[in-house]
């Protein structure tokens, strides 16, 4: 009885090899970019901004941010730079430009990071 | 090593289309994940209905119509909003008052009234604003009934510092 694993011949193993290069390259970026930077700065930005957006004055705002915080880090990004506000909300999670959301709501927010058994969460004091 | 192109029967393996299908099917799924990604964080439609509570807001006090805006001269932007947002046209705001005399106040991008009117026909149209709009009845501090109607748009998408 033939080998037939023996018997397959280079061009139908390249072929193969290729292929799955190929469509790991896909499986990696479609991975890599749902829990990367540039979608997590969007969906933190619009998601806060929209929160800011409806708060009174006197609202104080927490919300988890412990895997934006550890992708920052990863980034070489301060903690202390990853969220900012002034006319927009910025989230910055790479060395690259930041992500802003607009904000109408004519109110002054403080933001501080408060850090609690390893979670890290965004304190967001509407004023 | 031109064996490596092509199987025993002479068909070409690695052939200028196989690496056109390899192309089309990348563009394919890079443009699928850039358009779920954008649509599932797409806010503009609960960004004006929050700029609509707003507005309500400002138009009445505790169910009575704001006399203020019967004066004739009530700046909307003044009402804790952004002036900045609303001269850079990504917003826009409409309250009609009818009753006792029609009051029109209008702030931000006006080519949104009619971008609302027509957006509503049309499926979802991506560059079009996602509007929101209440109509109700208030009384001012005489008992008079007025119309009252609020219409808001929010175009904003946010995007990359410059």
């Amino acid at each position: 009885m033939k080998n037939k694993k023996a018997d397959m011949p280079l061009e139908e193993v390249t072929f193969i090899i290729l292929n799955l290069v190929f469509f790991g390259i896909l499986i990696f970026f479609v991975v890599n970019g749902s829990s990367g930077a540039f979608v997590m700065e969007q969906f933190y930005a619009k998601q806060i901004g929209t929160v800011l957006n409806g708060a009174r004055p006197g609202t104080v705002i927490k919300i988890d941010v412990s895997d934006a915080c550890e992708l920052a880090e990863k980034n070489n990004v301060q903690l202390e730079n990853v969220f900012w506000s002034d006319n927009y909300f910025h989230v910055k999670l790479s060395g690259s430009k930041n992500y802003r959301f607009p904000l109408f709501n004519d109110v002054d927010v403080d933001e501080s990071l408060e850090i609690n058994n390893g979670k890290v969460n965004l304190v967001l004091t509407v004023k | 090593m031109s064996g490596l192109f092509y199987n025993r029967r002479g068909e070409k393996y690695l052939s200028i289309w196989m690496f056109a299908v390899w192309m089309v099917v990348g563009v394919a799924v890079v443009a699928g994940f850039t358009m779920f990604f954008s649509d599932a964080f797409d806010v503009r439609e609960i960004d004006s209905k929050i700029m609509l509570d707003k507005v309500e807001d400002c138009v009445q006090n505790s169910g009575i119509l704001n006399d203020e805006l019967l004066k004739g001269d009530y700046d909307l932007i003044k009402c804790g909003f952004r002036e900045i947002w609303f001269d850079d046209e990504i917003y826009f705001i409409l309250v009609k008052i009818s009753g006792d005399g029609n009051y029109v106040y209008r702030a931000g991008n006006f080519a949104f009234e009619k971008d609302c009117e027509v957006g509503g026909g049309m499926l979802r149209a991506k560059s079009f604003p996602r509007c929101s709009e209440k109509k109700f009845v208030l009384k001012d501090v005489n008992g008079k009934e007025y119309k009252v109607e609020i219409l808001t748009a929010s175009n904003a998408n946010g995007g990359k510092s410059i």
